[in-house]
């Protein structure tokens, strides 16, 4: 392929060619990428311009442009707000109670399915566990809706019937994090080996051959030949969730929220909604949106950094 | 290789670029008439050559909107059709919002429910066009009717003097929610029969419904209350009642008897009502899925006959039976010390229901094809559906009907969903008892009898006119009340369910409340209630 050709290994002592010549030489390459910037420049950095009205009092017919400004006054309001620091809480505990049960369980999974021989069982179970992905968020709502009710939900019936008393899992706000996170983990647990276990078919059998002559058990071998070659998948993958951190599926958090577990369960996310879609509050739930978006690009900045330092897997 | 690369790179930007402008390129001016069109002023059609518009409104989810015998009948006669834009009814308000805010105007709001403070808003922006001389030009129907009922003209009129949406009525619908309803097997198996009329009464009666199986399924799975909460109230659909108890109308605001407003969730009687519910939750009176449950699980539970006391338009369709006069309208209860109960009045008038925006070409057109909404036949079609289908005529010259029995035992409701669009949403109509001429049957008779002695008699009145809000006043409460209105829900179900003390959260409560800003939403409605009232 001329591409190939093009873009053999430099030699040190060879004279860089300048930037230009290279992106020509290269020009196959850059087209493949095209469509990926032109997706980001139109979907992702194009409504950047609508950003504004975080500013401004939007009035719809006179337009984003047209609408005066206002300075700091929506930031102020919801930072005087007297929920505030409940939201704050709630997403920062919702999220990172979701990462520290829920980024795990992937990796021992993959780590598990990776020691199963039998070709059958595993496609099985590996099936088994997938499944629950497939399933849209509105269904799964509705499933644990009727999976907790009180009156006639499988899940409590089981718990009853083992003579322990059921928790009101719906509407006690206590429980409220540990349901979501918790289904969160049946729904994704599986899908999320994916990844680990693409990565694990890279360790080299040498490595375990030559462990096994030593002695070395089973679980010795998971420890310390598969785990640090998945290791920097770990770490981009933690890098990525901590850029999505408030970001918290806000859809299920809507669909299982009520007026009882609102204390635990309002986070950011379905208050931009509330104030946005349901009280047509535009400029007031961009500036809280906004607000959310800045926090996440300093956590996800503060967490890449920190893995620079401590190890040599980072984004950029 | 170099041109081709080229080539490419142009053809690229040029889509980028133009997708871009049309990105921003959208915002419309005021649409330019057409006239090449002429709309007579009386008799059908309305166009000679046939238009089509686009028309948003709430979808109940039964039929197609294009597929209704109704909506087709009348775009023959009038030669205007529809392409509708539909949004599920659960949704529609969200979706409202947005058609607001992203200038993709309909030409029509049908059965939309706009508020005064979007009519106002959405008027004085200029989305929604002045309607009063398209009235008085090309709606004698509408005409007719504002100078029979002056009272309609004033509850539809904006304090700018425009008129910026035409309204429902319905003079003889009185229900401001759904009654509740006893479940009658419950209280002919107890020998019940003397309704309570004190909120004492209605305790010892619930404790009853829970004991003493009422059912007769030999378990003490009898339900006494049961709600559901909806996104925008917690069990709105007993509270209105249980509330009215204590001397207090359901919605956040309410006028006394001296022209006085109040906030509800800050009075006496709200306190005692939190108290009456705590009390009806402590005992397992209150159903404790109330808070969490969906609609279909409550009326599962009604068809499973473990309702005793329910929110229903009528109690046999939630407890799955025939239609029958042995379910019991509640009758308003009243706690001691409160001389009567507080019922709230359906006024009978509901402006937002039609509305034609600035992107209507055919403005004239499209006020005379809902002035066809308010004619006797227009109504009779879009309310009762073509004739021969569920009436015919007895006596076509005094408007007198028989219905027609549904084919297949099928519930003529039902069937009636699938012609017309007038179901479940507030349609822009006139309903007068010559549309039902000869239609009423017992069963319609006796749940009238029921709203006339046990609610009309009783001293039901409209809690809160509905007025218009200046933009200002309206954007005050709107930034007051989007973290008021979640703060009450939430203690709300909270001092219910026990979650929060009544006894030592109270004062805290109302003093979180006033520092938000409860005095001012009263103050700036006090404000627009004295000058509606002045008008």
């Amino acid at each position: 392929m001329k591409a190939s050709k093009t873009s053999a290994p430099e030699l040190p002592n060879m004279k860089k060619p300048s930037r230009r010549a290279q992106i020509l030489g290269n020009w196959e390459l850059y087209l493949f990428m095209l469509p990926a910037v032109l997706y980001f420049l139109i979907f992702h950095y194009a409504p950047m311009y609508g950003i504004q009205i975080a500013f401004k009092n939007f009035v719809p017919s006179k337009g984003i442009l047209g609408s005066p400004w206002v300075g700091f006054d929506h930031f102020e309001r919801f930072f005087n707000s007297y929920y505030f620091w409940d939201l704050i809480w709630n997403t920062f505990s919702i999220s990172f109670y979701e990462l520290a049960i829920g980024f795990p369980l992937p990796i021992i999974l993959a780590l598990a399915f990776n020691e199963v021989r039998n070709g059958k069982f595993k496609k099985t179970v590996q099936t088994v566990t997938y499944a629950p992905h497939f399933i849209s968020i509105v269904v799964m709502a509705g499933m644990i809706i009727t999976f907790l009710s009180p009156s006639s939900g499988i899940i409590i019936m089981f718990i009853n019937a083992l003579g322990l008393d059921a928790p009101q899992f719906l509407t006690d706000p206590a429980w409220f994090k540990t349901m979501y996170v918790l289904s969160g983990v049946w729904q994704s647990t599986g899908w999320g080996t994916i990844i680990y276990l693409a990565a694990l078919s890279g360790v080299d059998p040498q490595l375990h051959e030559a462990a096994i002559v030593d002695g070395a058990s089973r679980f010795k071998r998971m420890l310390h030949i598969n785990l640090p070659t998945i290791l920097p998948t770990i770490t981009i993958m933690l890098i990525l969730n901590m850029g999505n951190i408030l970001g918290v599926g806000y859809e299920k958090i809507l669909l299982l929220q009520n007026s009882l577990n609102l204390e635990s369960s309002d986070v950011i996310a379905t208050y931009v909604y509330r104030a946005g879609l349901v009280d047509a509050q535009y400029s007031f739930s961009t500036a809280v949106g906004l607000f959310n978006s800045v926090i996440n690009v300093i956590l996800l900045i503060t967490v890449n950094w920190i893995a620079r330092r401590t190890s040599e897997n980072s984004l950029w | 290789m170099n041109i081709r690369s080229k080539a490419w790179k142009l053809l690229m930007v040029g889509g980028l670029g133009a997708s871009l402008l049309a990105g921003c390129g959208s915002s419309e001016e005021a649409a330019s008439k057409d006239e090449s069109v002429t709309v007579s002023k009386d008799g059908f059609p309305i166009v000679e050559k046939p238009i089509k518009l686009t028309m948003m409104a709430p979808d109940t989810g039964v039929q197609n909107w294009e597929d209704m015998v109704v909506l087709q009948e009348t775009a023959k006669l009038t030669n205007i059709s529809f392409e509708y834009k539909n949004a599920p009814k659960e949704s529609f308000e969200t979706k409202k919002n947005l058609v607001f805010a992203s200038e993709d105007y309909p030409d029509v709001f049908y059965a939309a429910g706009l508020t005064p403070s979007e009519q106002l808003k959405y008027g004085e922006q200029g989305v929604l066009i002045p309607l009063e001389d398209l009235i008085e030009e090309y709606a004698p129907n509408f005409k007719a009717l504002l100078e029979e009922y002056p009272d309609v003209r004033k509850s539809i009129t904006a304090p700018d003097g425009h008129i910026y949406s035409l309204p429902v009525i319905e003079f003889n619908q009185h229900w401001y929610r759904n009654p509740l309803w006893y479940n009658g097997s419950y209280l002919e198996a107890l020998g019940v029969d003397k309704l309570p009329e004190t909120t004492e009464d209605l305790y010892d009666l619930l404790k009853r419904f829970k004991d003493e199986d009422p059912n007769g399924n030999g378990k003490a799975d009898e339900i006494p209350v049961s709600s559901v909460t909806t996104p925008a109230a917690n069990i709105r659909d007993i509270r209105t009642w249980m509330l009215g108890a204590f001397g207090m109308y359901e919605e956040e605001l309410f006028v006394d008897d001296n022209d006085v407003v109040h906030y509800t969730p800050v009075e006496e009687g709200y306190k005692q009502y939190l108290a009456y519910m705590n009390r009806l939750w402590a005992e397992d009176l209150l159903d404790h899925e109330s808070f969490s449950q969906t609609a279909e699980q409550k009326q599962a539970k009604g068809e499973g006959n473990q309702l005793g006391l329910f929110s229903a338009w009528h109690a046999y369709q939630l407890l799955g039976t025939e239609a029958s006069d042995k379910d019991p309208m509640f009758l308003p209860v009243h706690a001691e010390g409160v001389e009567k109960a507080a019922i709230a009045k359906n006024g009978g008038v509901k402006t937002g229901a039609f509305a034609i925006t600035k992107t209507n070409k055919y403005p004239e057109a499209s006020m005379r094809w809902a002035d066809y909404l308010y004619s006797y036949e227009g109504s009779v079609l879009f309310n009762k559906g073509p004739e021969g289908t569920l009436w015919e005529y007895t006596n076509e010259a005094d408007h007198t009907k028989k219905a027609i029995p549904a084919p297949d035992g099928k519930d003529s409701e039902e069937i009636r969903s699938t012609l017309t669009p007038n179901y479940g949403i507030p349609a822009p109509t006139i309903l007068t008892d010559e549309v039902n001429k000869g239609l009423t049957t017992d069963f319609d008779k006796w749940v009238e009898n029921e709203t006339q002695t046990k609610l009309l008699d009783n001293g039901a009145r409209v809690p809160f006119p509905s007025l218009f809000l200046t933009i200002e006043e309206q954007s005050e409460i709107n930034s007051l009340n989007s973290d008021l209105s979640t703060y009450v829900k939430q203690m709300e179900a909270k001092f219910i369910t026990g979650a929060e003390s009544i006894d030592s959260g109270w004062d805290g409560y109302v003093a979180t409340l006033k520092k938000m800003g409860s005095d001012r939403i009263a103050e700036i409605n006090q404000g627009a209630y004295d000058r509606w009232k002045s008008n």
